[in-house]
């Protein structure tokens, strides 16, 4: 590289000359000057120090030997102070003493230049530091660049991670029957799990994994989410949201890039499962014992977003289980996983660490034997793994008699059941005691009042009509209630079947906080749609019966019957105060 | 639940404290019956002042009552309806059927 002031227009320096001689120094200025140079002058190190806050030099010449401070010592100080860039410095000596050089360069001199200074020297000299100046302050120009664009870049990142995660209402997978892991290869995922309930309380997973990874996987794997949510939502099976996902992933994604996604529908009231699965793996089931069920998903479709609507597969598995099970969804990044040779982490792995523990431990092992095989290194793909909670309700047992409240805790959500059996139903009053365990949870005593009120009315409602099959009715003829009382008094006395079951769950949904009851009894049900039509018709309640439901559909954000009307739930929200004020 | 009456002037004031459920229906009938079917009452007062909840078959109880009076062409009205007990009456819109304060 040519080091001369030449074509290059580099900027005029500020030189702080320290001269103790009147005559060197004003001599040794005006050569300095004539190159196009600003200076000032110092009469010794003190004088230097004291001028370099204000005048701020790109270079500083000093004389090796000076009155007090030498320019050895200057230098020292010089250079261990904070400047913002470099700051060169150079000797100017008579001494030709070989022991003072080495002092100087171990001062912290940059160059040497020799008395009487020879002017074309000098200005070469002084060329050099100009252009070493030059292309110092032209790096830091642009590492500050740089930095600036990391700094925004980072920023983009955490404003997209958090739409991102708001877009798939990752708190919703606070269900207590859903535990899941994920690790993303990249800082943006690509996999994608989901779980949310239809009105009916059958729970709907989801585990998508977009072709690639980082940010282009992770924003392709977004449109499937809105009809997941949306659809589940109003109740619609997971063959009609295959169907919508697969025509919203074609709508939307360039061709060359689609979504393998596994849907399931878990419903305990059947003991149901069903799936939908298009280029994952095949799911599969562990029963209790830690075995491998024999009930296999082999049905393989093609992922979303290949097939147009009519040529589309929507055709789902279903499969009964009496016995309590886990199943096991996962992304291909899983049982691809490789280590340091090239080994794939594979399936035998996979079950292996899953068989090998307890049903809580399950998901734990797995991280486990992922991370010992991985040994530090990261996955290529973005990893995923679901584990659902399947169970068969009427098969569940045995049940927990003397009305002893259960509580299950996950992340945040908890849920507390209560089964009443016939003797329970008739020795017990169940209300207060969940409320009792409850209060552990929530110590907010106007919501304690609204859910005392709930549960009771719905509680009530389940026992004399559906346990006990009273008529309301009665209550509107004269001496009605009396009557009523002693029917109820009567029945419940020789009450030696029935069952009512209480179940409440807190959990979070969209940012608030929801308490789920559901009632139900043995009873043979009502004409519950007939009811709630009237229920949100009728302006005021002059019929002595149906006003406790009245009043738990005031309290509520939203009250749902479960055909054949013997299930009721009741969504609460205790993130507002939840009363309603009139709404009727 | 529990039940005092006091009557002054035309006015006879039902006192309830307590839980006001479907338990209590024997102690609020009772509270009221020798009330009804006499001409020199004229005004009814059921005071929930004292009454820390009221569920639906309270709000029946109070709707037999409002019946039977009205057959004499009295009226109820509610009184010291506070907190929960007044949300439970104005959730089931009771503000129409009797005069509540």
């Amino acid at each position: 590289m040519k080091a001369v002031a030449g074509p290059i227009a580099v900027p005029a320096l500020a030189i702080l000359l320290v001269e103790d001689d009147p005559l060197d120094a004003e001599l040794t200025q005006l050569e300095l000057e004539r190159f196009g140079h600003r200076v000032s002058v110092a009469r010794s190190g003190e004088e230097a120090l004291a001028l370099y806050a204000s005048f701020r030099p790109d270079l500083v010449v000093t004389d090796i030997s000076l009155p007090g401070m030498c320019g050895c010592e200057l230098t020292r100080q010089l250079k261990s102070r904070e400047h913002p860039h470099w700051l060169p410095v150079l000797f100017m000596s008579g001494t030709q003493s070989e022991s003072s050089l080495v002092e100087a360069y171990q001062a912290g001199a940059d160059d040497f230049i020799h008395k009487p200074i020879s002017r074309p020297v000098l200005q070469a000299k002084l060329g050099v530091f100009q252009q070493r100046l030059h292309l110092q302050r032209e790096a830091q120009a642009r590492e500050r660049l740089l930095q600036r664009y990391r700094d925004q870049v980072e920023e983009e990142k955490s404003v997209a991670l958090h739409l991102m995660h708001r877009l798939v209402n990752a708190e919703l997978l606070g269900d207590l029957a859903v535990s899941h892991w994920m690790r993303p290869a990249e800082t943006y995922s690509g996999d994608l799990i989901a779980a949310a309930r239809t009105p009916g309380g059958i729970l709907h997973v989801l585990l998508a994994d977009a072709t690639g990874h980082g940010l282009a996987a992770s924003l392709a794997v977004m449109p499937v989410t809105q009809p997941f949510y949306r659809m589940t939502e109003k109740g619609f099976g997971i063959d009609a949201i295959a169907r919508e996902m697969n025509r919203k992933v074609a709508e939307l994604l360039p061709v060359g890039r689609f979504v393998a996604a596994t849907l399931a529908a878990v419903d305990s009231a059947s003991g149901s499962i069903q799936v939908w699965n298009g280029g994952n793996p095949p799911p599969f089931l562990v029963n209790s014992q830690g075995l491998l069920s024999s009930i296999t998903f082999a049905k393989a479709h093609l992922p979303l977003g290949i097939l147009a609507d009519e040529d589309f597969d929507a055709s789902t598995e279903v499969h009964f289980i009496e016995e309590p099970k886990q199943l096991v969804i996962y992304s291909d990044g899983v049982v691809e996983a490789e280590n340091g040779s090239g080994t794939p982490f594979g399936r035998e792995r996979l079950l292996n660490a899953l068989l090998s523990q307890e049903r809580e431990e399950r998901l734990a092992g797995v991280v486990g034997a992922l991370d010992a095989h991985l040994a530090g290194r990261g996955a290529q793909d973005d990893l995923s793994l679901m584990l659902v909670h399947c169970y068969h309700q009427t098969a569940r047992s045995p049940r927990i008699g003397g009305g002893t409240p259960r509580v299950l805790r996950h992340s945040g959500s908890w849920q507390v059941t209560m089964s009443l059996s016939a003797d329970d139903i008739r020795n017990l009053d169940p209300v207060p005691t969940l409320m009792g365990v409850l209060s552990q949870f929530n110590r907010d005593k106007d919501h304690g009042s609204h859910i005392f009120l709930i549960l009771s009315e719905l509680y009530n409602n389940a026992l004399d009509h559906g346990v006990l099959g009273l008529d309301s009715g009665l209550k509107a003829q004269s001496q009605g209630f009396e009557r009523y009382l002693e029917e109820r008094g009567r029945r419940l006395a020789a009450l030696r079947d029935g069952t009512v079951d209480l179940e409440v769950t807190q959990q979070h949904r969209g940012g608030r906080t929801e308490l789920v009851m559901r009632v139900r009894d043995s009873g043979p049900g009502f004409d519950h749609a007939a009811f709630m039509a009237s229920l949100e018709s009728e302006c005021s309640g002059k019929v002595p019966h149906g006003r406790g439901i009245r009043l738990v559909h005031s309290l509520c954000s939203a009250l749902h019957y479960c055909a054949p009307g013997n299930e009721v739930i009741a969504y609460y929200d205790m993130t507002d105060f939840g009363y309603a004020g009139d709404r009727q | 639940m529990h039940t005092s009456v006091e009557q002054d002037n035309g006015r006879a004031v039902v006192k309830l404290s307590g839980r006001f459920d479907f338990n209590s229906h024997r102690e609020f009938r009772a509270a009221y019956e020798n009330l009804l079917g006499r001409g020199d009452l004229k005004e009814f007062v059921v005071d929930l002042g004292g009454v820390d909840y009221l569920d639906s078959s309270a709000l029946g109880m109070l709707l037999l009552l409002r019946d039977k009076v009205a057959l004499e062409n009295k009226a109820v009205s509610l009184a010291n309806c506070q907190g929960n007990v007044r949300q439970v009456l104005d959730i089931a819109n009771f503000g129409k059927l009797f005069k509540i304060s």
